[in-house]
């Protein structure tokens, strides 16, 4: 069985993996231990221990570029010996950003490093405190990335933000909109939202259940198909055919139709879901709403329709009055000629 | 068939294994769940107990040369215990079933202003119309005022069984789709997106589609949002443009805060042009739909009344235009009405009640709907109940109203795991009388790898 083939590779990667991830949550995150502040106070220069940082362009993992002299004249102002001090190298960082290319640009400044950094570890610190926001947009104008929602050229993953800007969140009639939002800006989406969030509900490859079956806990969730959905669908379909259709092919309503004995042809108690006298009037349903026929008789082009409706048949034409085909148009679609056998 | 799911779980495992370089990322989520239910079956009803597994993995920032590389996978997969179930239709006579819903890899390189996926996606991009497809994609950003995205391949289809086939339940069948959207930006005022849709099925065209999105936004309290969807397919077959726009919709949206917040929209749509160009049956159709509405989120907390209740209310007018035969020339008009409130309110943080009614209203068919719903939380037990009414303005299988209640009960019981049963019942036109349920475990978690402690 094909779900095999890929259940099991993935749980063997996903056991390996697991066992990788218990050795940190085993030890726990480790407390910073430098004392920042009182160095700060007394006057001693960041680079004295992050002299590396002054050519880092880039912000790495667990890395935070940090040097401590084995002999310095500021370090034995104060202590004798010098400690060995073996610094906690542990940092996760949540943006993009290089040091080497903005240091230049505060030279002059009082303590071009507290222009940004105005927090410090100190010895038990868990979460190392970095600079908000505002800080970089004191000198750059991002209204235009913020506009478009281009955040990851700096935010490395926006999940960790429990509250996005005003202008992201999903209130109110999002579940109508969000596909409008969509179409303009899904890198946008992706800042926060996998696929996978997506294909709980948009998925041609067909879930065997709806959302609101999988999730019944979820009761505040506006899920489209809660609840008794196979009694009321028609009645949605007639109301917004082209809703159903943007997510569902007809062979999916077919395959259905054809299953329950709904498409007469397939029905093995030979019911007809026509009303009576079907055939007098069944033209003009089929041109107020031809999705509803899709349902059953969408075979492509061989239709149950073109049985009657095709050049020399019983039906008439088809077309509708503003219909404007051509010969040559006959001769070039394979569909045309299903009916029209003689250009 | 057999061979692209191998490649995709290679992929996926080779990817998993210990990364060399930064700390990456994995989240899990599994769901795995037994369901007790009826199915409805040319009159009878007939009890099934599948067993399901759906599972979704994420990986994201492994870093390799030049950027960073991330992958999804998301599957689903059953097997029957009892009669067999009714698998949406298809792979009817197994016991087993199952699909793969997403598997991809995504690079993101030169500073994440290119990004280009591989494998089973889904498209959303300007008239893609979320496309589920088998292929490639790219989005790049060539200007900081410029965007391009594309991409091509095929329609995803069901069960890797109905590439180009009518029985396909991907709304774009074919065996080709290619698509694209050039976006431009400026300030906040204007997003605007010129975006294109192709597909075939041996050859022949199954969509053929321009499409123009906007945003203008002047002040921060209002947007407008705009689309049109024109297709090139049906301008060759109609005179009128209004035969030819498949999709277009306009709203107004006054997000004033997050609890007041005001939208007004016009859609119009054919719905003939929905259907795959390869179908005979869009020649038969000369349909439009339009749609007038407006709706509202009130909360009170919007007017400093320390009550966390808010309301919700929308009203849509629905206008369905169609047109006789070629000898007639008629045209005639139906009308409907779509009406909703619902209001819900947080007693505590922990806690949610709430109310909704709808009408909807067509002159072949329509119902009022009823429901109210809660869920609490404490000590880590959640428990929800849900009723549901429908009473139908004309019978459905003879019988006019549908009734369903439905209780959940779940337990963090911690580390990522949660544990949920639910019981459902009702009444409804197919079963005059039903009880279904199930119990599932759930998993999620997300694991950080080589993070080194001193």
């Amino acid at each position: 069985m094909n779900t095999r083939l890929l259940i099991l590779p993935l749980a063997l990667a996903l056991f390996g993996c697991t066992s990788q991830a218990k050795k940190p949550e085993a030890q726990g995150p480790q407390p910073y231990k430098f004392p920042h502040g009182i160095h700060v106070e007394s006057g001693v220069a960041c680079v004295e221990c992050h002299a590396p940082i002054l050519k880092t362009t880039s912000l790495k993992e667990n890395v935070i570029d940090v040097a401590i002299p084995k002999k310095s004249e500021v370090c034995s102002a104060c202590h004798d010996p010098i400690p060995d001090y073996k610094p906690v190298q542990r940092f996760a960082p949540t943006v993009r950003f290089d040091h080497a290319g903005h240091l230049p640009r505060l030279k002059g400044a009082k303590d071009e490093c507290q222009a940004c950094h105005t927090k410090f570890t100190e010895p038990g610190t868990i979460e190392p405190p970095v600079p908000v926001m505002a800080t970089c947009t004191s000198c750059h104008n991002h209204a235009q990335d913020f506009a478009v929602g281009r955040c990851t050229p700096c935010h490395r993953d926006l999940r960790k933000y429990e509250k996005p800007a005003k202008e992201y969140t999903h209130e109110a009639n999002f579940l109508q909109t969000h596909g409008k939002w969509a179409k303009q800006s899904v890198t946008t989406c992706a800042s926060c939202h996998d696929q996978t969030m997506c294909s709980q509900c948009h998925t041609a490859t067909t879930r065997p259940m709806p959302p609101s079956v999988q999730f019944p806990e979820k009761v505040a969730a506006e899920f489209i198909h809660r609840g008794d959905w196979i009694s009321r669908h028609s009645m949605e379909a007639g109301a917004d055919p082209t809703s159903c259709s943007k997510c569902h092919g007809t062979g999916y309503c077919q395959s259905c139709h054809e299953f329950q004995g709904v498409a007469s042809a397939m029905n093995p108690l030979g019911r007809d879901p026509h009303p009576s006298n079907w055939l007098a009037f069944h033209g003009s349903v089929a041109r107020q709403n031809i999705l509803s026929c899709a349902g059953c008789h969408n075979q492509g082009a061989s239709s149950l329709c073109v049985t009657c409706h095709r050049v020399g048949g019983i039906g008439g034409s088809p077309h509708p009055p503003g219909f404007k085909g051509t010969t040559s148009q006959v001769g070039s679609n394979p569909t045309c000629k299903i009916c029209h056998t003689s250009p | 068939m057999r061979l692209r799911l191998g490649i995709a779980s290679l992929a996926a495992a080779a990817l998993l294994a210990p990364a060399s370089g930064q700390a990456s990322e994995l989240e899990v989520f599994s769901n795995t769940q037994l369901n007790v239910q009826n199915q409805w079956r040319d009159g009878s009803t007939t009890t099934v107990v599948p067993l399901y597994e759906f599972l979704s993995l994420s990986g994201r920032n492994i870093e390799i040369p030049g950027g960073q590389l991330l992958f999804q996978v998301d599957a689903w997969g059953g097997v029957n215990l009892g009669k067999n179930p009714w698998w949406n239709g298809y792979s009817n006579t197994g016991s087993w079933s199952g699909d793969l819903n997403l598997a991809y890899v995504q690079g993101r390189f030169l500073n994440n202003q290119l990004r280009v996926t591989l494998g089973r996606q889904t498209i959303g991009i300007g008239n893609s119309r979320m496309l589920q497809l088998d292929g490639g994609s790219f989005q790049a950003v060539i200007h900081k005022m410029f965007t391009l995205d594309g991409y091509v391949g095929v329609p995803t289809t069901q069960r890797f069984t109905a590439y180009g086939n009518v029985y396909s339940a991907n709304p774009t069948i074919g065996d080709l789709a290619v698509g694209g959207r050039l976006g431009f930006a400026w300030t906040t005022w204007v997003n605007v997106g010129f975006s294109a849709a192709f597909a075939w099925d041996q050859g022949q065209s199954t969509r053929e589609n321009l499409a123009i999105d906007l945003k203008f936004s002047p002040v921060s309290w209002m947007y407008l949002l705009g689309y049109a969807d024109w297709s090139l397919f049906a301008n060759e077959y109609y005179g009128s443009l209004g035969s030819q726009i498949a999709d277009a919709n306009l709203s107004l949206v006054f997000p004033v805060s997050p609890f007041l917040q005001f939208t007004a929209e016009y859609t119009y749509t054919v719905p003939a042009l929905a259907l795959p160009y390869n179908s005979v049956l869009w020649v038969f159709s000369d349909n439009t739909r339009q749609y007038l509405g407006a709706s509202a989120r009130v909360g009170l907390e919007y007017f400093k009344i320390n009550v966390p209740l808010d309301f919700d209310v929308g009203y849509r007018r629905i206008f369905g235009v169609w047109n006789g035969d070629e000898t007639t020339n008629t045209s005639s008009t139906t009308t409907g009405d779509r009406y909703y409130l619902r209001a819900s309110w947080r007693p505590t943080k922990n806690a949610t009640v709430g109310a909704e009614g709808s009408r909807l209203f067509m002159p072949a068919q329509g119902y009022w709907q009823a429901r109210a719903f809660g869920s609490l939380r404490m000590y880590g037990i959640t428990g929800t109940l849900d009723f549901q009414g429908y009473w139908f303005d004309q019978p459905v299988n003879a019988i006019s109203t549908s009734m369903i209640g439905s209780a959940t009960l779940g337990y963090d019981v911690g580390s990522g795991f949660a544990v949920v049963g639910a019981l459902q019942g009702g009444a409804t036109p197919y079963y005059s009388s039903y009880l279904s349920g199930l119990v599932k475990l759930t998993y999620n978690a997300s694991y950080r790898f080589r993070e080194v402690y001193e």
